[in-house]
């Protein structure tokens, strides 16, 4: 890097607003080397709505990253994951749905206007159980985990989705490096309880209810609340709040709020 | 004791000319009431017991469908509606009573695992054939036809053939009934009207020397595998044996009833050839080789198997063939060990099916290491080894876009990831969806397996159209549904049904409790309501709601209204 250039540039601008773009162009510059080697480096895929994009450094996904989404359950994070894999493979490739705990439901998916003779889903060996913490067994975990280090690493393969259970340290490590090597997203969704297990996911989303204390959103964003006495203005909009808890070349902790519209799926 | 011997004849009474020179040798194995026989061979703990199966007929009802021996010596027979049936156990005996619906599927695949397992006696082994009316009516194979032509002296003769048949088909559970003819309709005739007679006063299976069918003219008209209908029709003319119907002008006969009777008694007496279908023909590609020394070295296994395949390989290539199953059996001195591979599209590439042999040995071989430190024994020795082709179709070159650099339209590396994928997951567990017309949810789609021997036709892209409303349905549903307590909400007019202080079951809940946890419902959407068909067996009538908690958590719920229970289906 050339740091002469750098050295100049930073004594030349000493107004506080000049040092945002600096660090800002700087986090660019690393972001770019770093990813310099994957495939697809320079593209962005899109999360499938825009004020998520621009709480991300790139306006979207790089391809060959992992996003988590943590989630209680019953606040659309399936739907918002979707919407970045249907982005991913509008170039073509296949999207591999997991399912470990036999529970997909492929008339939903249809309704969303996915290519269906793009879907390859995969399900657990195991007999169908309810999904809860340790309910399947090594060898069928690791059948699956293995499943999903193959299809993130298939180049055809545009973007592998779905519920998981808790990720295994060295599993993690082993999907990024097939992610990267392939320019495949991966988008796994997550209980709630596994937001303290390490993890080597480059985006990691926290999905919850907007209810209490709402974050200021960003601009030409009006946060719509679920109170009672502050009812979205049409009844079909429901809000969640997404947390960005983990991402590479950005301010983490910052939240969002996010309207889905439940009749045309637009999400604001 | 000496077969059935009957007297060589060429003719017979109404004159018609019986083929003579026929010199095919077909067996026919019967079992009678095989529905019961085949649930008994699964659940042997239903041995001597009062077991009725029944099936529901749309108009009448449920039906018994097949009943066990003890059942029917209470009165119990095929066709009484099932509450008869069930008054009649009742007053029956003390016993244990097992009622179950019948499964024509299993009945169907049953026998045809024991189509195969047959393979031993004859190499053309296959079912009867049914009517598509009849296969309509639920009526499914319950006899085998084995061509033992020119096989017999391997067993010393005829006779021997059908008794060590029988015998083996006694050892593993069935109680069938054999004869020997010389074409399918007069093998099955006498199976089906013969064989039992002549078993309880000989015990001795049936064989009916070539070119006789004497014996045949007394069996009643049904022998002829004719429909109930025209049997009936028969009856009521007063015919009941072939010998009457023999008799009778072939004209008359076809204009009475076309050509479905000389069809059959032709092929019954040999005018007509009627080959048996066998159910796995011989396969066309095959590779084995004899180990001089068993090994229990793997690395030489593999090697002879890569051999083997590549040999395969050539000749398939030869004829434009490509490989869609491949099928490897290990002869080891405790016996042979089968596997097989199966390909998303046909292949002729050594390099693509040979991992996915090794992966699938890997698994073979994983419960058989001797130990850890010595992972490259197994611990059964392989004295031979056959590789076959099971399933091919007519390969298609397609020649590489050139300028084509988009790496995710790669279809040949996503066809290696779904072998590889099935080959470690199996073949259900990598699966694609299908639509299907049902409201129900459960039943509004199908699961299929991408990789499958028998699909002949490549998957269709479907590219589906967005509905109007994108969301009305969960992505994941609950599997299965989570029971719920709800708490109704209370009816907001007086002068309702339900009283001003009643709850309305018609009306969403007000509180919910999903497990331990409550949730105070601020806004639903519905109800939505659906039912399913009387095909699907007891009516499903639901009334489904989508609710917003107090949480911000959306969840698709729902009213059994059969059962006034309240269910959880998905969460949004």
């Amino acid at each position: 890097m050339p740091t002469h250039q750098l050295k100049t540039s930073f004594s030349a601008s000493s107004q506080p607003q000049a040092q945002d773009q600096l660090v800002q162009a700087l986090q660019d510059r690393i972001r770019r080397v770093e990813t310099a080697k994957r495939v697809g480096a320079g593209e962005t895929i899109s999360s499938g709505c825009p004020t998520i994009d621009r709480l991300l450094p790139e306006q979207g996904y790089s391809p060959g990253t992992l996003v988590q989404w943590l989630t209680p359950g019953g606040y659309g994070a399936d739907y918002l994951s979707l919407l970045a894999a249907n982005n991913a493979c509008r170039t073509g490739g296949a999207l591999v749905v997991l399912d470990p705990w036999h529970q997909f439901y492929p008339p939903a998916i249809a309704a969303l206007g996915f290519n269906m003779g793009n879907l390859i889903v995969l399900r657990s060996p195991e007999p169908r159980r309810p999904p809860c913490e340790g309910s399947h067994k090594e060898s069928n975990r690791n059948d699956l985990y293995w499943a999903v280090d193959q299809a993130l690493r298939c180049s055809a393969v545009g973007a592998v989705w779905g519920p998981i259970g808790p990720i295994d340290e060295r599993w993690f490590r082993r999907f990024q490096l097939s992610a990267e090597s392939s320019g495949c997203l991966g988008l796994f969704i997550q209980s709630i309880q596994e937001t303290r297990q390490p993890s080597w996911a480059e985006v990691q989303w926290i999905v919850a209810g907007a209810t209490g204390a709402i974050p200021q959103p960003p601009q030409n964003i009006t946060p719509h609340t679920h109170n009672k006495n502050d009812t979205p203005k049409t009844a079909r909009q429901r809000c969640v709040r997404l947390q960005l808890t983990r991402c590479r070349g950005t301010q983490t902790g910052q939240s969002i709020v996010v309207s889905i519209d439940a009749i045309t799926g637009e999400v604001r | 004791m000496s077969p059935a011997i009957i007297p060589q004849q060429t003719t017979i009474q109404a004159g018609l000319p019986i083929a003579a020179s026929n010199t095919s040798r077909i067996l026919c194995v019967w079992f009678p009431n095989w529905p019961i026989q085949r649930l008994v061979v699964q659940q042997p703990e239903l041995r001597r017991q009062q077991v009725v199966l029944f099936r529901r007929d749309s108009r009448r009802g449920q039906l018994v469908s097949a009943a066990s021996p003890l059942s029917r010596q209470i009165g119990v027979c095929p066709g009484m509606p099932l509450s008869e049936a069930k008054s009649l156990l009742r007053r029956g005996s003390n016993e244990e009573k097992f009622l179950f619906e019948h499964d024509l599927n299993q009945d169907t695949q049953a026998i045809e695992q024991l189509c195969k397992s047959l393979e031993s006696f004859s190499p053309i082994v296959g079912l009867e054939t049914i009517d598509e009316q009849e296969f309509k009516k639920g009526r499914r194979p319950s006899a085998l036809l084995l061509d033992i032509t020119g096989l017999a002296h391997l067993f010393g003769d005829e006779k021997q053939l059908a008794r060590q048949l029988l015998q083996h088909l006694e050892s593993i559970g069935y109680l069938a009934r054999a004869a020997i003819a010389d074409t399918v309709g007069a093998a099955w005739a006498a199976a089906h009207f013969l064989s039992d007679r002549y078993f309880h006063q000989h015990q001795q299976p049936l064989v009916i020397t070539a070119g006789d069918s004497q014996q045949l003219l007394s069996l009643p008209v049904e022998a002829l595998r004719l429909d109930d209908t025209i049997a009936d029709t028969l009856h009521q003319l007063g015919i009941r044996k072939l010998s009457q119907l023999l008799q009778l002008s072939r004209d008359d006969l076809a204009m009475r009833f076309g050509s479905a009777i000389h069809l059959r008694m032709d092929q019954l007496l040999g005018a007509t050839p009627e080959p048996v279908v066998a159910l796995r023909t011989p396969a066309q590609f095959m590779a084995e080789q004899l180990l001089e020394y068993p090994t229990r070295h793997r690395e030489t296994i593999e090697v002879i198997i890569s051999r083997l395949i590549e040999q395969l390989c050539r000749q398939l290539r030869s004829q434009q063939q490509g490989s869609l199953q491949w099928q490897v059996c290990l002869q080891c001195s405790s016996g042979p060990i089968n596997f097989s591979v199966s390909l998303f599209q046909p292949s002729t590439s050594i390099s693509e099916i040979m991992p996915l042999v090794e992966m699938q040995l890997e698994i073979v071989f994983q419960a058989s290491f001797k130990s850890q430190k010595k992972r490259k024994l197994v611990r059964f020795e392989v004295n031979e080894i056959c590789v076959t082709v099971a399933s091919h179709v007519l390969l298609v070159q397609q020649q590489r876009d050139l300028f084509n650099e988009n790496p995710r339209l790669d279809k040949q590396s996503l066809s290696h990831l779904i072998n590889r994928l099935a080959g470690r997951l199996g073949t259900e567990n990598v699966v694609y969806p299908t639509l299907q017309s049902g409201a129900q949810p459960e039943y509004s789609y199908r699961l299929k397996p991408l990789v499958d021997a028998r699909r002949k036709h490549r998957r269709q892209p479907a590219q589906s159209k967005p509905g109007s409303h994108r969301l009305a349905r969960p992505i994941r549903l609950c599997h299965p549904p989570v029971p719920i307590k709800a708490e109704l909400q209370l009816t907001e007019s007086p002068a309702s049904k339900y009283g001003s202080t009643a709850r309305n079951p018609h009306r969403p809940p007000a509180v919910i409790a999903i497990g331990k946890t409550s949730y105070q419902v601020e806004q639903t959407w519905g109800p939505e309501r659906i039912e399913t068909g009387w095909w699907r067996g007891p009516t499903v009538c639901r009334d489904y709601w989508r609710i917003a908690v107090n949480t911000g958590q959306q969840f698709w719920i729902y009213r059994d209204l059969r059962r006034d229970r309240w269910w959880l289906h998905g969460e949004f």
